[in-house]
């Protein structure tokens, strides 16, 4: 498996990915090799059937910030990244990534060849392409997310779109995250549907589901947008909506939590709008605070342009928070207990968030069905499902 | 002999538009019909007479005038009746000369097509009644003797109801879970000293129409006229109950499956069977109890439970139902016929269907009924309750001696 990062050096939601399927995939008697970038401290997989084979230093001579610009804000502030061993040049880093990756792979190959190779994102694929190539193995590629849904279709780079394109059509099974992603990767490169499978994310619903609210206050409604501060997650409709909603109830109060270049704009919005005193911005909030976050909110808002998955979507259903999501978020189409509205509908968000938090039996119903429903979505289901999309690929490969 | 009653029932509910949080303002007289999308009313009546009522009717004419044995039972909701008058003129003289004929039976039932035989107060429910009443005495001219409630909705207290208001007789569905291994296919009657019959759906005969007629995958598709009759003639006792929506004919099974012919071929075919007669619902009532049949927990024909799950399955509907049933005595303390007629019509049991959260086979017959379709059950909810608060408020300020509490149960 080709990837970027694994815990501890995450900066979103690919490690965590990374992470988590591999560990499931293991348990399902799968043999992972899990290539990634070294990094300064050693990466234990703590799961046996998976070896974690990092690409050395001295082979990737530049240095690297990370993919997603204000992501790695966070990442800094947490300290994993302050001593890695990338620096600032990012494209050229995934460059020399990509270029030791295959030497890598390749001698691994030689010792004992692989089945079949699996990459994460375009970040990997010049690399995946070229094992494929040389190797004659087959390959699977998994798309989390696309550089139109990064960038809200606003200034996408296309030399990233070109790796993106080539890593979707030169793979033998695609996966998405979604079946809304799976759509528009068909439509964007022209690929054909039967090869590419939506698979779910799965959510690790015990670490959200049993958290104290300790961060509510008796007298005020909590409604809680938890995600990057950028175009994609929409937090400028979040703020919109909350001044519609301040208008009919007065004591609610609007937890903005996360980090991200828009903050300046979205401070002036609220500052426009007179509601600064309903509004908090909770800048980055670490792991370990985030199931309480989560469970202290009445309402959980996610109002993404964008959204291939959006996995808080889960989290905050995990922890028994209703969430109201726009209706371009992946997820959401394979929701039941969940209320949607287009993202640019702040009036409709508003409302939606009014009724929740106005008619109780609304709120239990939906605080119920989140809790049950978020934990069908398992690691282990998907690591099924991605063995099914494993044989496809060698099956094809074979015919 | 063996009878066939045909009966269908007719019904069009008046749809609510969508009311946002931010409509529950300031209200006046006149905003008690900004509740109801007349524009989406209207769309859904005329798509249904085209369908369904205008040829299902002159089919019906045709076979009442050549066919002398033939008759017919049909009840039509009071909302049905409003909207007819408005929407589609010749439907509604269309029914007329239906039961001009005299061969055709109306039943009695709440006007609103209401659950208000369920509230724990019976004032509601017989104003609802006896509105009905009035409304087919000046459409037909007629009084039913027989009667149907909401969804065929049922129990002991509703047959006792019903038995008090003057009927003759009740329709019930015909499940296992009430008639025990006997057969739905005679009379019966309440548990003593009730004198009103009740008779029972054939579940199964009526099914075959109403739901599988159209279904390619049936193993009997495709059902002619001929061949349901030969399962008639084979079917053992006193009457065959075929109940089932009008709109069966044409709307939920489109012209092109055959229904509306099927329609047509059906009485000849029946009346081909010398042991086999047509019976009205009043007919009906007039056979002799073949025993009693004691009901508690309420039935009705909806969904698979066959209860009243469909309409109060979950804890939004019972939220609604009880913010409804608890504005009966405020609002008929105002006598104010504008305010009775739209808290009726919001009582309608349509709005609370939409509300239904069951997730199997039902929960698409659900969205299939619901004139909503990008919304679901919670939406609908937010809307139906905003709604609700909007009409109590009202309510209240008119109230000025007697005001519904107006701290909000539904909050903390």
């Amino acid at each position: 498996m080709l990837g970027w990062e694994f815990p501890p050096f995450i900066s979103g939601g690919l490690g965590v990915h990374c992470f988590e399927l591999t560990r499931a995939l293991a348990e399902s008697g799968v043999h992972i090799d899990f290539f990634m970038p070294q990094m300064s401290h050693r990466i234990t997989a703590l799961s046996s059937g998976i070896r974690i084979i990092p690409v050395p230093r001295s082979i990737v001579s530049q240095r690297v910030p990370g993919p997603y610009g204000m992501v790695y804000v966070q990442t800094a502030a947490r300290g994993t990244f302050t001593d890695a061993v990338y620096g600032s040049d990012f494209f050229g880093a995934v460059y020399a990534y990509n270029q030791a990756c295959v030497q890598r792979v390749m001698e691994e190959h030689a010792r004992s060849p692989y089945d079949l190779i699996h990459a994460h994102d375009w970040i990997t694929s010049t690399a995946a392409l070229r094992v494929k190539t040389q190797s004659g193995v087959p390959l699977v590629a998994t798309i989390h997310s696309t550089e139109q849904d990064r960038t809200a279709g606003l200034g996408a780079n296309t030399w990233i779109e070109a790796q993106e394109s080539a890593l979707v059509r030169g793979a033998d099974a695609v996966i998405t995250v979604s079946k809304r992603s799976k759509a528009l990767l068909v439509q964007a490169f022209g690929v054909s549907p039967d090869r590419v499978f939506a698979i779910y994310n799965g959510v690790d619903a015990r670490r959200f589901s049993r958290s104290l609210p300790i961060f509510r206050n008796p007298d005020e409604h909590i409604v809680l947008f938890h995600g990057r501060l950028s175009v994609q997650k929409g937090p400028l409709f979040f703020i919109r909506a909350a001044k519609r909603v301040i208008e009919h109830m007065p004591n609610v109060r609007f937890v903005i939590s996360g980090t991200g270049d828009l903050l300046p704009e979205l401070v002036s919005e609220a500052l426009q709008l007179g509601i600064t005193d309903r509004i908090t911005f909770a800048g980055y909030v670490p792991d370990e605070f985030l199931p309480a976050l989560y469970a202290s909110a009445d309402v959980f808002v996610l109002p993404s342009v964008s959204e291939p998955f959006g996995i808080t979507t889960l989290e905050a259903m995990s922890a028994g928070t209703p969430a109201i999501i726009s209706r371009s978020t992946g997820v959401g189409e394979a929701l039941h207990y969940c209320l949607s509205a287009d993202f640019w509908d702040t009036e409709a968000f508003a409302n939606k968030i009014l009724g929740v938090l106005s008619y109780a039996p609304l709120h239990n119903l939906l605080r119920e069905g989140s809790r049950q429903e978020a934990s069908t979505f398992t690691w282990k289901l998907a690591a099924e499902q991605t063995i099914h999309v494993y044989e496809h690929a060698l099956k094809r490969r074979l015919t | 002999m063996t009878s066939v009653c045909l009966y269908f029932h007719v019904h069009q509910p008046r749809r609510t538009r969508p009311f946002t949080f931010f409509s529950i303002g300031p209200q006046s007289e006149q905003d008690l019909g900004q509740y109801f999308d007349d524009t989406l009313n209207r769309h859904y009546f005329e798509k249904a007479t085209r369908q369904c009522y205008l040829p299902a009717n002159a089919i019906l004419l045709n076979l009442l005038e050549s066919h002398p044995e033939f008759k017919i039972s049909f009840s039509i909701t009071g909302t049905f009746l409003d909207q007819c008058r408005r929407f589609s003129p010749d439907v509604f003289e269309s029914f007329q000369q239906l039961v001009s004929t005299g061969r055709v039976d109306v039943l009695g039932e709440t006007h609103y097509h209401s659950l208000a035989s369920l509230y724990a107060s019976p004032e509601e429910f017989f104003r609802q009644v006896r509105l009905h009443e009035y409304a087919l005495k000046d459409a037909f001219g007629k009084t039913p003797r027989v009667f149907r409630n909401t969804e065929v909705i049922y129990n002991n207290r509703i047959s006792f109801l019903a038995e008090s208001r003057g009927y003759r007789a009740i329709l019930a569905e015909g499940i296992e879970r009430v008639l025990g291994n006997r057969s739905p296919n005679y009379v019966y009657s309440p548990p003593q000293p009730a004198r009103i019959k009740l008779f029972l759906r054939n579940y199964r005969l009526s099914d075959d129409i109403g739901y599988r007629f159209a279904s390619r995958s049936w193993n009997e598709w495709p059902l002619t006229a001929e061949k349901y009759a030969s399962w008639l003639s084979q079917s053992v006792g006193d009457t065959l109950n075929l109940f089932m929506d009008y709109e069966t004919f044409g709307e939920h099974h489109w012209k092109d499956s055959g229904i509306l012919s099927f329609l047509q071929h059906l009485p000849p075919a029946i009346l081909q069977h010398p042991h086999m007669q047509f019976a009205t619902c009043s007919d009906v009532a007039r056979l002799p109890s073949k025993g009693e049949i004691d009901c508690h927990d309420a039935i009705s024909w909806a969904d698979l439970e066959r209860d009243t799950s469909a309409w109060l399955g979950n804890p939004l509907q019972q939220a609604c139902f009880h913010e409804l049933e608890s504005l009966a005595p405020h609002v008929s303390r105002l006598h104010n016929p504008a305010v009775e007629n739209a808290y009726g019509l919001l009582q309608t049991s349509d709005h609370l269907y939409y509300l239904c959260t069951k997730s199997w086979a039902d929960g698409d017959v659900h969205k299939y009924f619901s004139p909503y379709k990008d919304a679901t059950p919670f939406d609908n909810f937010i809307s139906y309750m905003n709604t609700i608060q909007h009409f109590k408020r009202f309510v209240n300020r008119l109230n000025s001696n007697g005001p519904v509490p107006e701290s909000n149960p539904l909050s903390g």
